[in-house]
């Protein structure tokens, strides 16, 4: 019976601990984003002696100023394309680079790998001047091109999907072959479904990153028909300080679309980056 | 016509690995072969190259009248069943089977026939619609060579098929793969580890080891005529026992006793590897002189083994080498410790050189 008790209290005072951890760091990191969401939507005025904890009289004028007085709705627009391409484009190439480096044989396969993982190696930032040249000489300053084309294969995405093709048992190609499926079949009909999670973390990964952007985008257009909406948010910030609260909406208006995203994907993303690490 | 060749066919692999070493085997129209040996002798890499999975390095492949050799894999009208089973995870069983008549571009009307046929023959008919995570190993196996059958291939590849499931299982998947050979009437190479599978369901065994072909023949006649030293061992539980020995006019003379040949030894005394199955060899009272007039062998019983049915009597002769006797469980047995004399069926006593391991003709 003592055994009993001692063996079942100690896993509940753990839990507790844990818990208690959990919640914490839980409040830390959630607390910035309360008290956006707060004081975004308080009168400009309510702000006068530094932010308030508990909104008393909300309202939603904030967020009407800042989707059309401050173009934060044009803004968002021009970031889900630019996300979007480049997600999409970013996946394409990084299936087919994956497939290559997990099922094909080719001379130098293993050099051209390292070479791909040696982009990893390089911060952006190092070819950012020449990378803005070469833009200005296609004529792409402020279009969706200068955005979107640069970002289109990554040696990050090809290398991620190339660690889940190569979970896809050997056998499975052999079986496909003998049945007549040749390389571009295969990858569609068997490689791409068996590896989504693989698929999707990196998908959301590319879209995370792309949402984010901020020097190339501020390097690349001037123009705010193609500015995203992180530039968008500095600007406000700079444009609006006498309306903090206006900036308030605007931040919680480019962080709502990628937290309901997570949201929606957050298995898939943990699913993904463990894939791998474990049988089955 | 389905009957599959190969001519001089090598395969080396990358940093001069030789896998299969100038094969020249011939596997009739309609024949089940087994391809036998142990693990790394190149027997899966001869069956990958029938199925085009694997390029010779030299020599012909023949399919029917067809040299495959630069063949794709699914024009050459042969299905595979490997050892993983190959199912794809994500699709039910009926799409898995479906799958090779997908690119096939059968009309659909027709291919659910040939599935729900195949899936009635092989007892899958109530699963089609489960995935084969969902599946025991013996249902996924059967998916696998429904996947198989479907495309009526004219020669069908297995690769270790059976070596999944559980004892049980096996001996009854054995029988039904050997009816289903029958029945599909075509050409069947299976390649196997284990000597039970292979002496029980080919006409023919291939014994292979390190890329080299060692003997070909029905498997009796493999058991009974082993063409040298490592055929014999390989084939039969517990293998033949092998032993050094001087062959002579007395027969097999192992220290101061001999074994009986049924020839006698024309020749010069040469030394020997004898070998005589654990069945045909006999205990006699050391008393006693062999009651066929024959020669006798002293041993030291070192183990006795008690498997239920017989019992395998563990002897070292005299010359250090060990010897192991099968005796029928209702036999009385001697203990360990105990000396006894060691008697073998004349026309049952091999003899292999000790240079070459091959088998040397007596007559």
């Amino acid at each position: 019976m003592a055994v009993s008790i001692s063996v079942s209290q100690r896993p509940v005072g753990r839990s507790i601990a844990r818990y208690f951890v959990l919640i914490v760091m839980a409040g830390l990191i959630l607390f910035p984003i309360y008290i956006t969401i707060v004081n975004s939507l308080m009168e400009p005025t309510a702000l006068a002696n530094g932010p308030v904890w508990w909104p008393s009289h909300p309202t939603l004028s904030n967020y009407a100023t800042a989707w059309t007085n401050a173009h934060v709705g044009r803004y968002l627009w021009n970031t889900v394309i630019v996300a979007v391409g480049i997600t999409a484009l970013q996946v394409s190439t990084a299936i087919l680079g994956g497939y290559a480096f997990a099922f094909l044989n080719f001379p130098l396969k293993r050099l051209m790998f390292v070479m791909y993982l040696a982009t990893l190696m390089i911060p952006g930032e190092v070819t950012i001047i020449q990378n803005v040249q070469t833009v200005h000489d296609l004529g792409w300053y402020n279009s969706y091109a200068a955005l979107i084309v640069p970002f289109i294969a990554t040696g990050f995405g090809a290398f991620l999907l190339r660690q889940s093709f190569l979970a896809v048992p050997a056998d499975l190609q052999d079986a496909a072959a003998l049945d007549g499926y040749g390389h571009w079949r295969f990858l569609r009909r068997v490689v791409v479904p068996i590896c989504r999670p693989g698929i999707a973390a990196m998908a959301l990964f590319a879209f995370l990153g792309a949402w984010n952007q901020y020097l190339w985008p501020l390097l690349v257009t001037s123009d705010d028909r193609y500015r995203t909406v992180q530039i968008g948010l500095k600007q406000l910030r700079t444009e609006n300080l006498s309306s903090v609260t206006v900036v308030f909406a605007g931040t919680v208006l480019a962080f709502l679309p990628i937290a309901l995203l997570l949201l929606a994907f957050s298995k898939q993303l943990v699913r993904g980056l463990t894939a791998g690490a474990v049988k089955g | 016509m389905s009957a599959v060749a190969f001519e001089g066919v090598t395969k080396e692999f990358a940093g001069g690995v030789r896998a299969v070493d100038s094969l020249d085997l011939v596997i009739e129209d309609h024949e089940f072969l087994v391809l036998l040996g142990p693990s790394g002798c190149g027997k899966s890499t001869a069956l990958r190259m029938i199925a085009g999975l694997d390029d010779p390095t030299a020599g012909v492949v023949r399919i029917g009248d067809r040299i495959v050799n630069d063949v794709d894999p699914k024009d050459r009208d042969v299905a595979m069943v490997f050892q993983s089973y190959a199912l794809y995870p994500h699709m039910t069983v009926r799409k898995n089977i479906e799958f090779p008549l997908d690119a096939r571009k059968l009309p659909h009307a027709e291919r659910n026939t040939v599935v729900q046929h195949a899936a009635e023959v092989l007892g899958l008919a109530e699963l089609l619609d489960r995935k084969p995570a969902q599946l025991s190993g013996g249902q996924r196996q059967r998916v696998a060579l429904a996947r198989a059958i479907v495309r009526r291939p004219s020669v069908f590849l297995m690769d270790e098929p059976l070596s999944n499931l559980d004892a049980k299982l096996r001996v009854q998947t054995r029988v039904e793969l050997v009816a289903l050979q029958r029945s599909l009437a075509s050409t069947l190479i299976y390649v196997t580890h284990d000597q039970v599978e292979a002496m029980t369901m080919g006409h023919r065994i291939a014994i292979m080891r390190d890329g080299m072909l060692q003997q070909v023949g029905p498997p009796q006649e493999v058991y009974d005529r082993p063409a040298n030293q490592f055929v014999a061992q390989f084939i039969g539980t517990p293998p033949m026992n092998t032993f050094h020995a001087v062959a002579s006019a007395r027969g097999l003379e192992v220290a101061d006793g001999a074994f009986a040949m049924v020839d006698g030894w024309a020749r010069e005394p040469q030394d020997v590897i004898g070998g005589i199955r654990p069945e045909h060899l006999h205990l006699e009272s050391l008393a006693r002189e062999a009651p066929d007039g024959g020669a006798l062998v002293v041993a030291t019983v070192s183990m006795v083994e008690a498997l239920g049915h017989e019992r395998h009597v563990h002897c070292r002769m005299q010359n250090d080498d060990s010897i192991i006797v099968r005796v029928a469980a209702s036999d009385p047995y001697p203990t360990t410790g105990e000396a006894v004399a060691l008697r073998a069926d004349a026309e049952h006593v091999h003899v292999f050189s000790t240079e070459t391991g091959q088998r040397v003709a007596l007559a």
